[in-house]
């Protein structure tokens, strides 16, 4: 028991220093820092140059869609890593590769899915 | 290979699940409706061989030991299989004219299979996965309406304590693996005294507790339900009420009862007050609901309570009396929702824009316009007051006498207080139903609804007055916990 | 395939026939109709063949029984004497259903009649096949509770709202004797196994209460500084419930206040479904009142008793259904009187009193049935204002006549000639001779003789007040349809030739309902703990006893003929206000001042009623008032922490696990 929490004494040392840092940092700037007030001062930083248009554009609602397959079928994919690496040597072969398939094939209907629901459709 | 067979119910809803899904996608909406049906016979099949492996009374392990079959697990299915049966039976009319119909079947599907797997699950991974298929499924349920915005409110809301709900089962689960070192339930039991010397362990059992009492909608983690279960189209409060939160019970009987708490006894006392909070203020404040739908929710939150003292008096007859509650309130409040939905559909046929369709108001002479209806709304009504010959007396009367014989005559007399205080809203929409004049003219109930409260009528009135079968399973689904 | 394995469908079928036609009947021919007597043909059909099965078999009863809830079970017993009852209530009602189509036949109301009276069946025939008393209590709370649907049928009556109320009243104080009754048996019986009861062992069964009469006899409780056998208790308390639904002395006060009802439920209450059950009831648990000492004493007199009793009241009721009404508190009080018999003459007892009750409930119905058939053609049921009907309506009058000579019992003794009424009156004047032979104790039997001389006066007043002399109102006249006159004819001739068919056999074969394959008891014994002795082989009685029924009621026809065919007398000057015997006759013997005035005004509702009421203003109800109030605003309350914002609902999450963790580590502290 107390080896576990004895293991976690730098984190609490981290989160401590974390906490402390920002009010100390603020109050060195709030004292050292001069002062002066100009229209620039208020102004959107954006990389030296003059800001324009306005900050909240919006993004097409396909973009998520599209960002949420993709990860889906990455994710999926990343399950047939283990499948090819950890069952080396096991006398499962047979067995193992249907089951593969199945989990592919589930996968394939989510595709036709997404397909026929003009998921991946750009521009309707 | 014969393992596979026993999850012969789990794969056929799957299968259907993925042909309903594929088979929407190239039929025209008005033919969609037999989608509906496909369902319903996947469902049936499912349930016919539940049964069959119930009443084989098999045991078995599977999937190295992640998965079991026992009586407790069967039993569980066979509840959600219920549920799931009357509300797809319903939601042939509730989404008839749909163009996502496909979707809403395979999603129910989806949803009752993770509610399965975490009834046969024998580990804390398996267990977390079914849990988060079924709660994922249903979130997008709740929302299925996307066009209407107080159905956004209720999914939303459903799915942010969702996920911070979740967020504290896999921290409690992984608190406790960091105790003991296992994931598997039994191998948790054998160690469970790692977590009983430890302080982290009362952290870990109070995050598990948060996890599945959002399901379950234990105070104070049921602030979601009234919400959701309003907002949410009626056949789908009735899988929520019905199934998906039967599935945080059996969670927690499997993980709280199973593997911690019969170590330490003084825990009980925790449940205890849980359970009375949760009955007391369940009750109470169903009391000022106008709206059906609302009261039935905490009505549902006050059963909850109910069933939680099974945790406290942890005998064979008190589990066994939690686990036929369950069945009981399974009917009972899908019951109820659907009737609640069919005067919903009533008040819909007279006016396309109605709002608030389960108002008190309009339950008015419910019995002179739908007269079926209203009767087997009131015999719902009248089972969760727990009033003799219903399934609601049956439950009530076991588990109630199992907390007395074992001693804990306050916290019976507790809860034979709410239930006298519950008749009182109760009685109150049958009043509104049989003595308030209307003047709404008579209209008869869709079929596909009829057929799913006629259904869940029948099972309450046979568990009422033939519970003998019931109580012999709830026994040994009870006695699997308990060894 | 055996005939009993439908014995379930006998109470079913008429239940659901009234679940039909409460809700389809509207639509249906004669509001549904068809489909009650179509049901109830059918019990009747099952029940006859069982009843012919169990004739030719009488070891072989049909007893059925599944695990029902606890400790309890649900089952089916019939043995000779419940088939004997199901074949009668199901032949008479389906009698009565039939006549009913005719009837009713006006009344907006049928298919909620027709319902109802199909229930009313389904429950009384539910009474007779039960295996367990308290199955049969719940079925016996069911004909109460349609006695009370039916008798206040016609509710926009006030009248008839009141008589409903007090029938179910009335019957409720006898049905809480009974339940009580229940409730110490079952305690008795759960001591008596030391509060281990064996799997498939149900306390509540006859076989196994009759299986424990002598544990029942050995415990004792002292009341009232004397010293009762908890089986004296049980069986009285049982007798209670049956003083209660058998309008016996002093619970009948509902029974001529019932006649509100329509006729055919009236016929239906008095001779198939209801007053018999508590007949019924002390048959059915004839053994406990056998070995209870004194017991069948107390029935004998209080039915005797009332006999006589309700058949003076009979003698000057001007309302025809009052007259038979009264008449049938006089005949259930032969049929008790009959039971109490069993002191001397054993199981006997049970075969004279139910063959009583059959032949009454032929007769009775049939009484009813032709005064429904009066009242239904000239409207009125004030026997002042008939008289003369006997061309217009021949076949009415002609089966009157036949129920009548069959209620004042007459018939030649020795041989096989005479009424129905005849051999089983005659068998009941005759078992109380026995008694009074063997014990010296002859007020039974002149209780008995006496009210047969009154029951033959009044009942010929009734026809000669009716069918002859001269019409006394304006009312045309006619013949029922053949609808109603057939159901008529049919139970004329059961009251005129089933007794003769039938008395030795039937009593013998009632003999047999406690002895079989299911129940069988050493009769002796039993008599042995309740102290009687019983005499097994009572020889013919006198020439001038077996004569004397038939002289007493051919006397009371002569009476009657005189003064109201001939009127010899002015009867006029008889029954006037002034008589004192006419008026205390008139008002009943005050009872209802006595039961209404007295005991429930003054004492029940001015001493009793007011005080608490009082009381419960006071204190009760402000606590009541306060509790409800109370929760109600913290309803109020606490239905604003749910605030709607979704933000308030995680923080209450994240706040409970806290509280939860607090709360886990000062439980594991403290303890």
């Amino acid at each position: 028991m107390a080896g576990i929490i004895d293991s976690y004494i730098p984190v609490a040392i981290i989160l401590v220093v974390a906490i402390i840092m920002p009010f100390i940092t603020m109050f060195i700037v709030n004292v050292l820092s001069p002062r002066s007030s100009g229209e620039t001062k208020f102004d959107t930083y954006e990389s030296g140059s003059d800001p324009t248009g306005e900050a909240r554009i919006q993004f097409k609602v396909e973009y998520y869609l599209y960002a949420i397959s993709f990860v889906i079928f990455d994710v999926a994919v990343l399950f047939m890593f283990p499948w090819s690496v950890v069952f080396v040597g096991y006398d499962i072969a047979a067995l193992l590769t249907i089951e593969l398939l199945i989990f592919i094939t589930v996968l394939l209907f989510g595709f036709v899915y997404l397909w026929k629901k003009e998921g991946l459709q750009w521009e309707k | 290979m014969e393992d596979i067979l026993l999850l012969a119910p789990e794969i056929i809803l799957a299968v259907t699940a993925l042909v309903v899904l594929v088979a929407g996608l190239y039929l025209k909406t008005e033919h969609k409706v037999a989608l509906g049906f496909i369902s319903v016979a996947g469902i049936i099949m499912a349930i016919a061989l539940t049964m069959s492996i119930m009443l084989a009374k098999t045991s078995a392990s599977m999937f190295y030991d992640t998965m079991v079959i026992d009586p407790l697990s069967q039993v569980f299915k066979l509840v959600f299989l219920s549920v799931a049966l009357l509300v797809s039976i319903a939601s042939v009319k509730y989404v008839s004219e749909d163009r996502n119909t496909e979707e809403f079947f395979a999603l129910l599907l989806l949803a009752i299979i993770g509610m399965m797997v975490v009834s046969s699950s024998n580990d804390l991974i398996t267990l977390f996965l079914g849990f988060e298929l079924a709660g994922l499924a249903t979130y997008a349920l709740v929302g299925f309406e996307k066009k209407n915005i107080k159905v956004l409110e209720a999914s939303m809301k459903y799915f942010i304590i969702g996920a911070v709900s979740s967020a504290f089962l896999l921290f409690g689960m992984s608190y406790v693996y960091g105790m003991t070192g296992t994931t598997n339930i039994p191998g948790i039991a054998a160690n469970a005294h790692l977590l009983v010397d430890n302080p982290i362990g009362i952290v870990a059992i109070v995050m598990l507790i948060a996890g599945f009492g959002y399901k379950m909608s234990l105070v104070p983690f049921h602030m979601w339900a009234p919400d959701t279960y309003q907002g949410a189209p009626s056949v789908i409060s009735a899988l929520l009420a019905g199934a998906s939160k039967k599935m945080g019970f059996i969670a927690a009987f499997k993980v709280i009862i199973v593997a911690l708490i019969a170590l330490n006894a003084e825990w009980q006392t925790i449940f205890a007050v849980l359970a009375v909070i949760t009955m007391t203020l369940g009750n109470v404040v169903a009391l000022s609901q106008d709206s059906v739908k609302r009261m039935l929710a905490y009505s549902s939150v006050a059963q909850a309570g109910y069933i939680s003292m099974a945790f406290v008096v942890l005998t064979p007859t008190a589990l066994a009396g939690g686990i036929l509650y369950i069945l009981s309130h399974a009917f009972m409040k899908a019951g109820a929702f659907i009737a609640v939905a069919i005067v919903g559909f009533m008040i819909l046929v007279g006016n396309k824009d109605a709002r608030d369709t389960d108002h008190i108001d309009n339950f008015r002479g419910l019995s002179k316009r739908m007269p079926i209806t209203a009767f087997a709304l009131m015999v719902f009504l009248l089972a969760l007051a727990g009033i003799p010959a219903t399934a609601g007396f049956v439950s009530k009367f076991v588990l109630f006498s199992s907390t007395i014989e074992a001693g804990l005559v306050w916290l019976a007399v507790i809860a034979i207080l709410n239930s006298a205080i519950s008749l009182f809203y109760y009685a109150r929409v049958i009043k509104y139903m049989y003595f308030m004049p209307t003047e709404g003219g008579r209209i008869t109930e869709p079929a596909p609804y009829a057929i799913a409260m006629i259904l869940a009528l029948v099972a309450v009135l046979v568990i009422g007055i033939w519970p003998e079968p019931f109580i012999y399973w709830a026994s040994e689904a009870a006695n699997v916990l308990l060894i | 395939m055996n005939i009993g394995d439908f014995a379930f469908l006998i109470p079913l079928l008429p239940a659901l026939a009234f679940v039909i036609t409460l809700f389809f009947g509207k639509r249906l021919y004669s509001g549904g109709a068809l489909i009650p007597i179509g049901a109830i043909g059918a019990s009747f059909i099952i029940s006859l063949l069982i009843t012919i099965n169990i004739l030719q078999n009488p070891d072989q009863v049909i007893h059925q029984s599944v695990h029902w809830f606890a400790i309890f079970n649900l089952g089916i017993l019939i043995d000779p004497l419940a088939a004997v009852m199901l074949t009668m209530v199901s032949f008479v009602s389906l009698l009565i259903h039939i006549y009913a189509i005719g009837y009713m036949e006006h009344d907006p109301a049928k298919p909620r009649y027709f319902a109802e009276t199909s229930l009313f069946t389904a429950a009384m025939l539910g009474v007779v096949l039960s295996d367990n008393i308290l199955q049969m209590f719940i079925f016996w709370e069911l004909v109460g509770l349609c006695s009370y649907l039916l008798i206040g049928f016609w509710y926009q009556k006030p009248s008839a709202a009141a008589a409903a109320k007090k029938a179910f009243l009335t019957t409720r104080v006898g049905d809480v004797m009974f339940l009580a009754g229940i409730i110490i048996l079952f305690a008795s019986l759960f001591q008596a196994f030391h509060g281990e009861v064996p799997e498939g062992v149900y306390l509540l069964q006859f076989s196994e209460m009759f299986n424990h009469i002598d544990a029942l006899a050995a415990m004792n409780a002292t009341i009232l500084g004397m010293e009762v056998s908890h089986l004296t208790i049980i069986a009285l308390l049982f007798f209670g419930g049956a003083i209660g639904k058998s309008g016996q002395f002093p619970l009948h006060v509902w029974l001529p206040d019932a006649m509100e009802g329509p006729t055919t439920v009236s016929a239906l209450i008095h001779a198939a479904t209801m007053v018999t059950a508590g007949v019924y009831l002390v048959a059915r648990t004839f053994p406990m009142f056998l070995s209870a000492p004194d017991a069948l004493i107390i029935v004998a007199y209080l039915g005797g008793f009332t006999a006589l009793f309700a058949a003076t009241m009979g003698l000057v009721m001007n309302d025809i259904k009052r007259v038979l009404a009264y008449s049938t508190v006089s005949q259930l009080g032969y049929m008790v009187l009959g039971l109490g018999m069993g002191a001397v003459v054993g199981l006997e007892a049970i075969g004279v009193s139910m063959f009583h009750l059959i032949n009454h409930a032929f007769f009775k119905a049939l009484l009813f049935l032709c005064a429904g058939s009066v009242i239904h053609a000239i409207g009125t049921q004030d026997m002042r204002q008939m008289g003369g009907l006997l061309k217009a309506m021949p076949i009415t009058a002609g089966t009157m006549l036949v129920a009548s000579l069959a209620l004042a019992g007459f018939g030649i003794p020795g041989t096989s000639i005479g009424t129905s009424g005849f051999f089983s009156k005659d068998a009941i004047i005759e078992t109380a001779f026995v008694f009074g032979e063997y014990s010296h104790d002859w007020i039974p039997y002149i209780f008995a003789i006496l009210a047969a001389l009154l029951t033959s006066i009044y009942i010929f007043r009734l026809f000669f007040m009716t069918f002859t002399g001269k019409s006394r109102n304006n009312a045309k006249a006619h013949e029922a349809p053949s609808i109603m006159t057939v159901p008529l004819l049919i139970l004329a001739v059961f009251s005129l030739v089933f007794g003769a068919l039938t008395l030795k056999p039937f009593i013998a074969f009632m003999e047999r309902t406690f002895d079989n394959n299911v129940i069988s008891l050493n009769i002796e014994h039993l008599a042995t703990l309740g102290n009687y002795d019983l005499v097994l082989e009572h020889g013919p009685e006198p020439l001038f006893i077996l004569w004397l029924p038939v002289i007493v009621a051919v006397a009371g026809l002569l009476i009657s003929y005189l003064l109201y065919y001939k009127q010899v007398i002015d009867v006029s000057k008889v029954v006037s206000r002034e008589n004192p015997v006419y008026k205390l006759l008139y008002n009943r013997y005050y009872q209802h001042k006595i039961f209404t005035e007295l005991l429930a005004t003054r004492i029940v509702y001015e001493l009793i009623s007011l005080s608490a009421d009082y009381f419960d203003r006071k204190f009760i109800d402000t606590i009541v008032d306060g509790i409800g109030k109370i929760t109600m605003s913290a309803g109020n309350f606490m239905r604003k922490i749910q605030t709607g914002v979704v933000q308030n609902y995680v923080a209450a999450v994240v706040a409970g696990v806290g509280l939860l963790i607090i709360l886990f580590r000062l439980i594991v502290e403290v303890i």
